[in-house]
């Protein structure tokens, strides 16, 4: 729809009959709202990563090498025997359409090409001109092309590519209902690969990448700011509950290393579920005298890497068992973060193990054997905690939580790409007495993206952010007109952010709270003072009058 | 009209027209019955093997299954086992429920199924998705074991069974194969589905309505051949044992339907291994489906893992040694 | 019969009609998806479409119009067209073929003062429009700032920060 249709011609121009299927001729249109900034050069230069300059996707050059055609081709030869997934994806897909409405782009947008099948189609159509038999063959056909479903890599084709794979969050969501399996999110890391060889990333991914890699995390905190910053929620908690909590860092010989995406300590409303692991962390020193450490060097959960490419993810994600390492720690302990745990899950111990510096993880307090991390040592701060509930081992108020109505967001990569969908659940119901759960379509494997991840969380592209959220959105309108539900409980840090402003556009009643901060309100510290707020420093329950 | 389509239509009309002017014309059965089905078989059978091998070939550096319910954690939260396996017995269901009952596919259409506002029961297309492609691949299934009467003598019992059972409607004669009429029926509506749903037909390529168009032709001309003109099924059997005992002969008084027939099915064979018919070997080698999710648990081996570049704790303690003094964090070298 | 009757008693076709051309407005292959009355959960702009279609068009159909209350009936379906990169007239001009709409179902009559009714939707629908439009704004301008925790603030590490992120959302 360009801007000087009205919509009366418009709705002249759509007629009824099944389209003409040109869409690989259509060349692609380059919407603000839509797109991120184009990555600066200093932050590409950082990792040494190829073609940094300055160039703006909005203008008709993008500064590309000469040969940037036998780049990308040699980049997709080397990929297609490098990883599986890739061919086999590239090669199997028999265009059903049992995807095309399961994307939350798609249905937010309505823009065709959002449908995964055709996200993918983009990048197939020139691997079957280039890279089949069937493909090579056809183009020497005057328009056999078309009957092959291939098309030449041009600028147009590649524009394209960077348009769409970065209106992709990688959440799988398609891949669930695929019958062979195909994963949009491996076709468009792919993508964003083979991009990131022509300098082509967003600013919003390289940034935080360079920071990371330099400073430790995305922000580019450094590390006596970092120190800062806990000390501040030190003093917050000190005022609210009246005991000091603070927490160590950069400790040789503690017991576990924790460590969290950044968000949480910069970022609100993730600060506050910051705060909960702070006052875990006191009350399991002081009950059970379990040892945890902080590190300022891996001070980053989250992994951006991840969305440039897989070496990219690697560099970054090689902190977290250099610093275990570093600090003889005994195993390794992971906040809430979404993608930082789907990195964990399937590439960590893959990439930079094996970790047999390391002891296999144990819970102290309760004797559980983490049989499940017994490899990559690394355990999930919901699967900890759910097992210290289950043994009886934390004193918790629910009715400080009593005002939450609360209801659960499953991230898309701890859902889809982990399963883990009960512990969080577990720890939610034992905090708190109001859950709703959302229907069933839009919950645990079939939850909607936030419609911010995979780097996506920008300011400059919020239509489409608020567009992709939009699936996400109605379903939590629907408990809170249902059930009353006032509070979105989340284990991710950037569904901490971005739910909070798509809830602000679309339900603005209701908060985002990571189950950590329910954790914090609920649990009792040995010598605590009577709790007059919560941890956003509101009244609690039954407190409001003696607030006045 | 669409060149989608109709390009595949005039090339699959082409193909039958080539076959029977070929034989009735100018007599060329020794071509169309036994050069092209040798051809075509020897295509088949090197092309998919040349194509598996390939895949097989790519290496598989990370373990990704996509998990589609809670995992392997703490004792007491139930796992499930089949849709986030720790375990090659817990994969292997995931396989068959994929393979045998297109389970993924079944999920679209559990969406499709809700109540609406006045709590009526409603539905989408979504289910005949499902139903469409479970009649189809069965019956074609059913059809493919039944046509191997005509290259094994004797014909084993089991056979005979399922056609006992695939005739058990007993209409007309000679009596009706269900498996041939689904198999069209269900061709057709996944062609019919590929043309008037604007959605379907926006993502659908030329490859897509081909085979669909062959394999419309191939059902239509053996239903044909069947109950309409009635081959010499005796002449039949003669010519394809000629054909699997490697004496091919070509027997008398069967028509130019019957190698339109075999022509069409050749190029069916011939084309499969260069096209996306290929989901049939691929569905078996799928990494976000064939693997187990216990990558926490047992290590997964990156065949090309290589060292890269990182950016050490000892460069980051030099480059911000003062400022960690100054605020009280400990260093490794004080210096 | 007097006009008002009729539209009551043609009131399904309308409305079935006034959906039908606003999905429209998008691309084909989408309004084929969007147009589907499916679970609401699994195609949010068709079914709040529908909804508030319906419901604004029962407003309508009221002696006396609230317009407040029009404007409440139609903001899940501007809210949604807002952030879908429509212009502000492909935003609101759904509004507008109601007129044709009932113009057709009804065989060419028409009624003044329901035109006015629909004139001054239109005007509502617009409001709604700039309010959506407004909060994009302040939703780009107020997350950069709480993306840095308010102790951040209170420490004086990010004021400069502050002020730049906010000129860089200004700039889209």
């Amino acid at each position: 729809m360009s801007d000087e249709l009205k919509p009366d011609e418009l709705l002249d121009k759509v007629d009824h009959t099944p389209s003409q299927g040109t869409w690989m001729t259509e060349s692609v249109q380059i919407r603000p709202g839509m797109y991120c900034y184009a990555a600066k050069p200093e932050s590409v230069e950082t990792l040494g990563l190829p073609n940094a300059r300055s160039w703006n996707p909005m203008e008709a050059d993008w500064k590309l090498p000469e040969n940037w055609q036998e780049i990308i081709h040699n980049g997709i030869k080397d990929r297609l025997e490098k990883f599986r997934t890739f061919k086999i994806f590239m090669d199997v897909c028999v265009r059903c359409g049992a995807c095309a409405d399961k994307c939350h782009f798609f249905l937010g947008t309505g823009d065709p090409k959002n449908m995964p099948v055709l996200r993918a189609e983009l990048l197939r159509s020139v691997y079957r001109n280039d890279f089949t038999t069937a493909g090579k063959l056809l183009q020497k056909i005057p328009g056999g092309d078309k009957l092959g479903g291939g098309r030449p890599l041009t600028l147009d084709v590649l524009k394209e590519w960077w348009y769409y794979f970065f209106q992709c969050t990688e959440c799988r969501r398609c891949s669930v209902f695929c019958p062979y399996g195909i994963d949009t999110a491996e076709i468009t890391i792919m993508g964003r690969e083979l991009l990131n060889l022509l300098g082509l990333n967003i600013d919003w991914i390289a940034t935080p990448v360079s920071n990371c890699y330099q400073t430790g995390n995305h922000l580019g905190i450094q590390p006596h700011a970092f120190k800062d910053m806990l000390d501040f929620f030190t003093e917050d908690i000190e005022e609210i509950t009246g005991v000091d909590v603070a927490p160590q860092f950069n400790k040789k010989g503690a017991d576990i290393l924790f460590i969290t995406p950044s968000g949480d300590v910069f970022a609100d409303p993730g600060t506050y579920t910051c705060q909960g692991y702070m006052i875990l962390f006191k009350y399991l020193k002081d009950k059970y005298d379990l040892d945890v450490t902080w590190s300022t060097y891996a001070s980053e959960g989250g992994n951006f890497g991840f969305f440039t490419s897989h070496e990219t993810m690697k560099r970054l994600n090689a902190k977290m068992y250099a610093e275990a390492k570093r600090l003889g720690v005994k195993w390794i302990l992971g906040g809430e973060c979404g993608h930082m745990w789907r990195v964990i899950n399937q590439y960590m111990d893959t990439m930079n193990g094996p970790a047999d510096f390391l002891e296999e993880p144990v819970n102290p307090i309760t004797g559980t054997k983490f049989e499940n991390a017994k490899s990559t040592k690394m355990v999930h701060i919901t699967e900890f905690t759910a097992d210290l509930i289950k043994h009886g081992k934390l004193e918790l108020d629910k009715s400080r939580n009593a005002n939450r109505v609360m209801t659960f967001h499953d991230s898309c990569n701890p859902a889809r790409g982990m399963g883990l969908l009960d512990e969080p659940r577990y720890i939610i119901e034992n905090t708190c007495d109001n859950f709703y759960e959302m229907p069933i379509n839009t919950i645990r494997e079939q939850t909607f993206c936030c419609g911010s991840g995979a780097g996506l969380n920008a300011g400059e592209n919020i239509e489409l952010r608020m567009a992709g959220g939009l699936p996400r959105a109605n379903a939590v309108k629907y408990v809170h007109d249902k059930f009353g539900v006032n509070t979105l409980g989340t284990i991710c840090a950037i569904d901490r952010a971005a739910l909070s402003t798509l809830m602000e556009y679309w339900v603005p009643d209701v908060e985002v709270y990571g189950i950590h901060e329910l954790v914090g309100n609920a649990l009792i510290l040995p010598g605590e003072q009577e709790r007059e707020m919560d941890l956003r420093m509101e009244p609690l329950p039954g407190k409001e009058e003696a607030d006045e | 009209m669409n060149q989608k389509y109709m390009v595949p239509l005039a090339g699959v009309l082409l193909l039958f027209l080539l076959a029977y002017a070929g034989v009735e014309g100018a007599g060329m059965q020794w071509f169309f019955g036994i050069i092209v089905p040798y051809v075509a078989v020897i295509a088949f059978v090197g092309g998919f093997v040349r194509r598996v091998m390939g895949w097989a070939a790519s290496a598989v550096p990370f373990r990704i299954p996509t998990t589609c319910g809670q995992q392997k954690s703490l004792p007491w939260i139930k796992q499930n086992c089949i849709d986030n396996p720790d375990k090659a017995s817990g994969v292997f269901m995931r396989m068959v429920l994929e393979i045998f009952l297109f389970r993924s596919l079944f999920r679209n259409t559990k969406a499709a199924f809700n109540r609406n506002e006045k709590n009526k029961l409603t539905y989408s297309w979504e289910i005949f998705l499902w139903v469409g492609a479970l009649a189809f691949h069965y019956s074609f299934l059913v059809v493919i074991i039944r046509h191997l009467r005509f290259f094994l003598e004797p014909v084993p019992s089991c056979l005979k069974f399922l056609e006992f059972f695939d005739g058990i409607v007993q209409l007309g004669l000679p009596g009706l194969f269900i498996s041939g009429a689904v198999l069209l029926l269900a061709a057709l509506f996944l062609l019919a589905r590929r043309i008037f749903d604007a959605k379907v037909s926006y993502i659908s390529l030329a490859a897509d309505y081909f085979p669909l168009f062959l394999i419309i032709g191939i059902a239509a001309s053996g239903i044909a051949m069947r109950y309409f003109t009635k081959v010499d099924i005796i002449g039949i059997k003669s010519f394809t044992m000629g054909l699997v005992t490697f004496h091919p002969v070509i027997p008398d008084g069967v028509g130019g339907l019957f190698y339109a027939h075999i022509f069409m099915v050749s190029a069916l064979f011939a084309y499969f291994p260069v096209s996306k018919l290929m989901h049939m070997g691929g569905i078996f080698l799928s990494p976000t489906r064939n693997m187990a999710n216990n990558n926490r648990a047992k290590r997964h081996v990156n065949p090309w893992n290589y060292a890269v570049d990182i950016h050490t704790y000892e460069q980051y303690e030099d480059h911000f040694r003062e400022k960690m003094i100054d605020a009280g964090l400990p260093v490794d070298k004080k210096e | 019969m007097n006009f008002n009757q009729k539209l009551e008693q043609n009131k399904k076709q309308i409305i079935d009609q006034w959906f039908l051309h606003t999905i429209n407005s998008y691309p084909q292959e989408t309004a084929r998806v969007l147009g589907k009355l499916k679970n609401r959960f699994d195609n949010p702009v068709g079914s709040a479409t529908a909804h508030s279609l319906e419901e604004s068009f029962n407003l309508l159909l009221q002696k006396e119009i609230d317009i407040d209350k029009i404007e409440t009936a139609l903001d899940s379906i501007i809210r949604i067209r807002a952030v879908q990169s429509f212009s502000a007239s492909q935003a609101v001009g759904f509004v507008f073929e109601l007129k044709k709409i009932i113009k057709t179902v009804l065989e060419g009559e028409r009624d003044n003062d329901f035109d006015g009714k629909i004139d001054e939707m239109a005007l509502a629908a617009f409001n709604r429009f700039m309010k959506c439009r407004e909060n994009i704004f302040l939703l780009k301008a107020t997350e950069s700032k709480r993306r840095i925790h308010s102790a951040f603030e209170r420490a004086g590490l990010v004021t400069e920060l502050k002020e730049k992120e906010l000129l860089d959302s200004d700039k889209s």
